[in-house]
């Protein structure tokens, strides 16, 4: 357990440091008040602005009423929203989590039977068609394959809605899309978007580690032995090619959730990337360090799981954490 | 049992209701709006920003509001006069209704101008407009005095922005609008449900004193990204759209299917210019040793005006989505100057440069913004190019608004791109090129500090003014003068634009961003 204290305290450490380079940065660019405040307000409602936000004290102060404050749990209210900072966050993880779940569930899904097929099959027209499609995956930028997959699916066919969330359903009190039909529908382009990225990583790590583990002698030896192939290749070397696979798919998750701002934008999607990034446009300074810390924290979690996952997939790193 | 009978009658009631019924129907169907920036609250006084004004106004009024040529209407006051050049009594209009049933009143203005300067944790507040109130005095039910602190030729402008809720209201928060129990306003429309960058829902407030809105309901979308904007109007999920991108404007109007309407904004766009310090830090002589300000000298800082040939400039960066400015308010239906357009002139301008003591040109930095606008960047450099062709070596460095104001506030820049929004002629005047003074709200953007006392002397004596004509000539002088020195180059103004699928509605252009669903027409089908 020693392991997982060190690790919280690390990640204690990393949230602290980020916070001091957030605060010390927005400083830096400037006051927020300078870009908040409407063309047409005067000086006078300028410095008011600014008693009202509190920059008018010293940064070291502004900074320790902030770690006084989240002592108590408050991360602070956002500038432009006068919200909880944290809340506003809240409000709007769901929408960004329920996009990045499914955009790995499809990876999942789509990559690694289409890995599977390629490592299998290298010489195949159906594996090579496979593999050139998956370079055009990660090579294309998301911005481009978002507005062409709404011209086509949404403009030309008519299939699919183009942007927004569509109705929503309540569960545990959170509004979610994928529980409507029409929600369903509106999550369709932004999860393929978002996942098309993805889909082509994790199919090009299974079809590398099939194709390696195939020429290895343990593979032989099940052979031999007479287990069928189907048993060789869904259990022995599917367990062995795996830990790289999690590890990419556990690190992605979070690269999904943190940076789904692309996809977000051109799809009008209400998560946290557009969040964040209208605050970064006005300076919301409380809003980006709390997003910056949730994120953190997130990247700390998913690690941990991910170590976790490690210890079932593979003996032996089990054995280690026991010495 | 009874079995219905339907009498002849009865038959050709319901006929006659499917005959009717089906105007009706087609009369209240719902809207649905694609917006680039939506409401940052409901609270109608915390934060004063273009996109609460232009988004709020669907649900709030004020006393008097702009129509979409940025002239002043009634709205809830129905007339006004001025007792004295600072005393103003407003008629109210009769049988007003808030949307909660409350009866709207004298007393609700009060409270209304009262609350701007109450509001909590404001990064922008709506004291801008209210400040010169000195008393306001409920007469009458139906009759207010509002007195300011020195005759106000503008107050009209600073009222429209102050919406007006009901005096019943008094102890709810920010919170309490932003959730919708307190946002009660007496617009034609109500606010159903918000969720912040999302989606607003309004729904038709059916005891409205106006002529009935042709909506039952409206969705507005809040849709940011332009490609995104315009793929949703075409793929038919929105209805109507507002500011349509330069690229995109051809296609639309060359389609039978969508319609699209433009007007320029009351808006200008300028190079502000330090004139004030000995030196600067982007423009110098190009012999090393020499250390003065070129931008220092009148004659240098109207070279550079005459060096750029505006009209080609705006054609090619903008195509149809800006309008050159010759001076800082000569768009749209304002106090016009009538002073001919000062044109592209290199031959003058090189003359001017010798005059100013700088034959052989010197080397500038222009500062500009990315990201605000479209082709902001692409126009800071044709700017330079003008600027190379007389003889002044220019580069370009380009930033994020929220780079570039503070570092222009502290003095970093030499030449820097920006804008100013102008709902009345004199407004970029006073914003601008008056020197910097925060008791009176003078010079607000005139973050590099130019000041001129007899350009201070007229301006601040229009401000004053109560008559038209008098003001009138005395804004001539200003813009005489603002030629004369040139603090200020003047370069576009941009021109606002909504699309709307015809089989649906259609939008007129306002001159300001304001997208107001009451005035989108349904089309008859």
């Amino acid at each position: 357990m020693t392991w997982l204290l060190r690790r919280l305290v690390q990640a204690l450490f990393i949230v602290l440091a980020m916070t001091i380079i957030v605060f010390v940065g927005v400083n830096v660019i400037g006051d927020p008040v300078d870009v908040l405040i409407p063309p047409d307000a005067d000086q006078a409602e300028r410095a008011r602005a600014m008693v009202a936000l509190g920059l008018d004290k010293p940064l070291w102060e502004q900074y320790l009423r902030f770690l006084l404050g989240v002592l108590q749990g408050d991360l602070g209210r956002s500038f432009v929203y006068n919200e909880p900072a944290l809340q506003l966050i809240g409000s709007r993880l769901p929408a960004t989590m329920e996009l990045a779940v499914t955009a790995v569930l499809l990876s999942i899904v789509v990559g690694i039977p289409l890995g599977m097929f390629a490592g299998l099959k290298p010489d195949s027209w159906l594996a090579r068609a496979i593999m050139a499609g998956s370079i055009l995956g990660f090579s294309l930028p998301t911005f481009w394959v978002g507005l062409m997959l709404i011209m086509v699916f949404a403009v030309q066919l008519g299939w699919l809605p183009s942007t927004g969330r569509g109705e929503t359903a309540a569960l545990f009190g959170v509004q979610w899309s994928f529980l409507t039909r029409d929600g369903l529908a509106h999550m369709i382009l932004p999860a393929l978007n978002l996942a098309l990225g993805n889909i082509a990583l994790v199919l090009r790590l299974t079809r590398a580690g099939v194709r390696e583990h195939l020429q290895l002698e343990y593979v032989k030896f099940a052979r031999a032995k007479g287990l069928s192939p189907a048993r060789v290749l869904f259990v022995h070397v599917m367990k062995n090619i795996m830990i790289p696979i999690v590890t990419v798919i556990g690190l992605e998750f979070g690269s999904v959730i943190a940076f789904a701002v692309v996809t977000e934008t051109v799809f009008a999607w209400p998560g946290m990337g557009k969040l964040i990034i209208d605050s970064i446009n006005v300076l919301d300074r409380p809003v980006i360090v709390a997003y910056l810390m949730v994120i953190v924290f997130l990247f700390v979690a998913i690690n941990l799981l991910v170590d976790l996952l490690y210890t079932v997939l593979d003996p032996r790193v089990r054995l280690e954490t026991r010495e | 049992m009874r079995v219905a009978k339907f009498s002849l009658h009865t038959i050709r009631a319901i006929f006659l209701l499917l005959i009717l019924g089906c105007p009706i129907q087609g009369f209240s169907q719902e809207l649905r709006v694609g917006v680039q920036v939506g409401p940052t609250t409901l609270d109608p006084h915390f934060f004063n920003y273009f996109a609460n004004i232009g988004n709020l106004g669907n649900i709030y009024e004020a006393l008097v509001t702009e129509d979409r040529e940025g002239k002043i209407q009634p709205q809830l006051a129905t007339s006004w006069e001025t007792v004295t050049p600072t005393e103003w009594l407003f008629h109210l209009r009769e049988g007003v209704k808030f949307h909660n049933g409350a009866a709207f009143g004298a007393q609700d203005v009060a409270f209304s101008i009262a609350r701007t300067k109450t509001v909590q944790g404001s990064p922008g507040s709506f004291v801008t407009f209210t400040a010169q109130i000195k008393a306001v005095e409920v007469i009458g039910p139906l009759t207010l005095k509002i007195t300011t602190f020195s005759p106000a030729p503008y107050f009209l402008f600073d009222l429209a922005r102050v919406f007006i809720v009901s005096a019943g209201s008094s102890a709810a928060s920010t919170a309490e609008y932003n959730q919708g129990t307190a946002a009660i306003g007496t617009g034609p429309f109500r606010s159903a449900s918000w969720s912040q960058n999302a989606e607003w829902m309004l729904q038709r407030n059916d005891a409205w004193w106006g002529a009935a809105p042709p909506w039952a309901s409206v969705r507005v979308r809040i849709i940011p990204n332009d490609a995104a904007r315009v793929a949703a109007l075409l793929a038919k999920d929105v209805d109507l759209i507002d500011r349509v991108p330069s690229s995109d404007m051809a296609r639309l109007e060359a389609s039978k299917q969508f319609a699209v309407s433009s007007r320029p904004g009351l808006e200008v766009f300028v190079l502000n210019i330090d004139t004030q310090r000995e030196t600067s830090p982007f423009a110098r002589a190009p012999t090393s040793g020499q250390t003065k300000n070129p931008l220092r000298e009148p004659a240098i800082r109207r070279a550079l005006s005459l060096a750029i040939n505006r009209k080609l400039l705006v054609d090619r960066v903008f195509e149809q989505s800006a309008v050159p400015a010759f001076e800082l308010s000569d768009v749209g239906d304002q106090e016009r100057t009538g002073l001919a357009p000062q044109d592209y002139d290199p031959v003058q301008a090189k003359a001017l440069l010798a005059e100013g003591g700088f034959p052989d040109g010197f080397e500038l930095t222009l500062h500009g913004f990315s990201g605000v606008i479209a082709g902001d960047v692409q126009l800071i450099q044709g700017v330079a190019q003008f600027f190379s062709r007389v003889g002044v070596k220019t580069r370009v460095e380009t930033m994020p608004p929220t780079v570039l104001f503070p570092g222009a506030s502290r003095g970093e820049w030499s030449i820097y791109l920006t804008g100013s929004t102008t709902p009345y002629a004199i407004a970029p005047y006073k914003f601008f090129v008056m020197t910097p003074n925060p008791d009176k709200g003078y010079g607000s953007g005139n973050r590099l500090r130019f000041s001129n006392d007899r350009l201070d002397d007229v301006l601040s004596k229009a401000l004053v003014t109560m008559d038209a004509t008098e003001r009138l000539g005395l804004i001539k002088q200003a813009a005489t003068l603002v030629r004369e020195l040139a603090p200020v180059i003047p370069l576009f103004h941009p021109v606002y634009s909504w699309a709307s699928n015809r089989e649906v509605a259609d939008y007129e252009a306002w001159a300001l961003p304001f997208t107001r669903v009451m005035y989108a027409r349904p089309t008859a089908r």
